[in-house]
């Protein structure tokens, strides 16, 4: 019956289904592989509004749906989600296993594994939690150098159809006089599925402080076919194309600000600054025009007087949803242990405790990352993906 | 001006149903008739007479609902539950009625049944494997065994309970 309906009361149907159950539809048969693979589809699954993936060190994967009528305060909202999915592709359940999220575009998420968060071998794979695909990728043999600083990227080269892995290395180095920094990036395509260095000279600024960057490994962000990380004095930006490095200006500030996060809402790239004269409010700075600085204004300011919540000036925005006729949110993750949903209209904050932090631990953080729901997948059937 | 307040509609079978305008006035493609005075004599549908006659029933008790909306009335609002919820299951188990119910209600355009026979057919794709859905939807499986494989490693969650 679905098979032979006409294309557009299948749509109708298709409508009504959550992205897991049409995953399922996409393999019944050819035709409908062919049309749960097309652009109606994949828009229709975008429009719903993107879903967060939350990884806490004390209860795992979770996916929190933005637009679920659910109360956001509510745990109810949240979905288990367990990764990897099979066990072996790394080596048995036992090894315990440190996860990353690296990126994530077009509905697929990056994931890096390692046994040890110190190390720099690591596993890495593709993976659509909407739909359950993951592909392991080759594994990254960086060895480890206390001296190197990793940065990771994911993204989508739009120029060969592909996905790129992307791991910028920086070692400081030090000569008689100064001391500098070499940068030497590995770039990862599914396609050919091996790593691939390229020893660029083209980035070697003086010496760059990525250290207020939480963890090792600050994760970029994908716009435009380009990687961007928020370094202590510019916007750096690869691009997967030409794996060329450039910079994006940050916003002309007379007042002491510090730029503290970046990130991509609404298709723009986006930055949290704080005051250094007055800690209790923190602010969101979208780029309107990408690559033009006159473009960067101010979309609003988050203070501590909204409601009785208190936040943590290391506020990291996710995204930001205006599906429908429900109101704009902005969900942003705070203090790496709570999620927050900010409403700019009516100026409310309302908080999830996402993992209990212990009180003799520090370092116990939670990562977060939005995604879309998309059927997208990599590997091709007669044409198909 | 129409002098008439029935319609008739042929069914592809050559039934003959006579219904209230304002009961088929549901029907987009119907009312678009009924006003352009177009009418008058027999609507020939290319539809079967048993999903013609669904169709027809389903209007009526719709319509019954409406004209009663403001009404108190308990029983005839239990009534009318008890018959959607017998609809539903009918056209749920029946996949050749709920198909060409489908067709009917799109090609009639009416917006309001063919949500719910949608509703009806997601509900029925919902948390079904692919090999459940083709099973029960008639659907013969056209991967060849290669191809089947070569997605089952990286999308085997999608295959399984």
């Amino acid at each position: 019956m679905l098979d032979r309906l006409p294309c557009d009361i299948v749509l109708q149907i298709f409508s009504r289904l959550p992205v897991e159950s049409l995953a399922r539809v996409k393999w019944v048969c050819k035709a409908l592989l062919s049309l749960t693979s097309g652009p109606i589809v994949a828009n229709m699954l975008a429009s719903r509004g993107p879903r967060i993936l939350i990884l806490t060190p004390s209860s795992g994967l979770k996916s929190l749906d933005c637009s679920s009528k659910t109360s956001f305060t509510d745990e109810d909202g949240l979905i288990d989600l367990d990764f990897p999915p099979s066990h072996n592709d790394i080596g048995g359940e036992n090894t315990r296993r440190y996860i990353r999220l690296v990126g994530a575009c077009n509905g697929l998420v990056g994931v890096s594994l390692c046994d040890c968060p110190d190390k720099n071998d690591r596993n890495f794979f593709l993976w659509n939690p909407s739909t359950g695909f993951h592909k392991k990728l080759p594994d990254f043999l960086g060895g480890s150098n206390e001296e190197t600083k990793y940065m990771l990227g994911f993204g989508y080269d739009s120029t060969i159809n592909d996905y790129k892995v992307i791991i910028v290395r920086e070692t400081l180095l030090f000569t008689d006089r100064y001391f500098y920094t070499n940068h030497r990036y590995s770039v990862l395509e599914t396609k050919t599925d091996s790593w691939r260095e390229i020893n660029y000279d083209g980035y070697c600024e003086n010496h760059h402080d990525y250290s207020y960057l939480y963890g090792a490994l600050p994760r970029g962000y994908f716009l435009n076919g380009v990687l961007h990380w928020l370094t202590s004095t510019t916007i750096l930006a690869l691009d997967l194309t030409s794996e060329k490095f450039s910079n994006v200006p940050m916003p002309k500030v007379q007042d002491q600000v510090n730029f503290t996060t970046l990130s991509v809402l609404d298709g723009c790239l986006c930055l949290v600054s704080n005051s250094s004269r007055d800690d209790r409010y923190v602010e969101l700075w979208t780029m309107k025009e990408y690559g033009a600085q006159s473009s960067w204004q101010k979309l609003f300011r988050v203070t501590e007087n909204y409601g009785e919540i208190t936040f943590n000036t290391k506020l990291r925005p996710l995204c930001f949803t205006t599906t429908g006729d429900e109101e704009e949110a902005l969900f942003f993750l705070d203090n790496d242990d709570e999620l927050r949903r900010f409403k700019p209209k009516d100026r409310t904050i309302e908080c999830l405790t996402i993992t209990e932090r212990p009180f003799y631990c520090d370092n116990w953080l939670a990562t977060s990352i939005a995604y879309e729901q998309s059927l997208v997948s990599l590997r091709p059937i007669n044409g198909f993906v | 001006m129409a002098t008439t307040s029935t319609v008739k509609l042929r069914s592809g079978d050559n039934e003959v149903f006579e219904v209230e305008k304002q009961v088929m006035i549901q029907s987009g493609t119907i009312r678009n008739m009924i006003e352009d005075d177009a009418a008058d004599g027999e609507i020939p549908l290319q539809i079967s007479s048993r999903n013609l006659a669904k169709v027809v029933e389903w209007c009526k008790c719709m319509q019954h609902r409406d004209r009663n909306n403001n009404n108190d009335n308990k029983e005839e609002e239990e009534e009318e539950e008890e018959w959607e919820k017998k609809f539903d299951e009918e056209v749920s188990e029946d996949k050749d009625l709920h198909f060409g119910l489908l067709l009917a209600a799109n090609y009639l355009e009416i917006p309001a049944l063919l949500h719910r026979l949608c509703q009806l057919a997601a509900d029925i794709v919902k948390g079904k494997t692919p090999e459940e859905i083709r099973r029960t939807f008639n659907i013969k499986k056209d991967f060849t065994p290669e191809e089947e494989e070569a997605v089952m490693d990286e999308h085997g969650w999608a295959f399984h309970d």
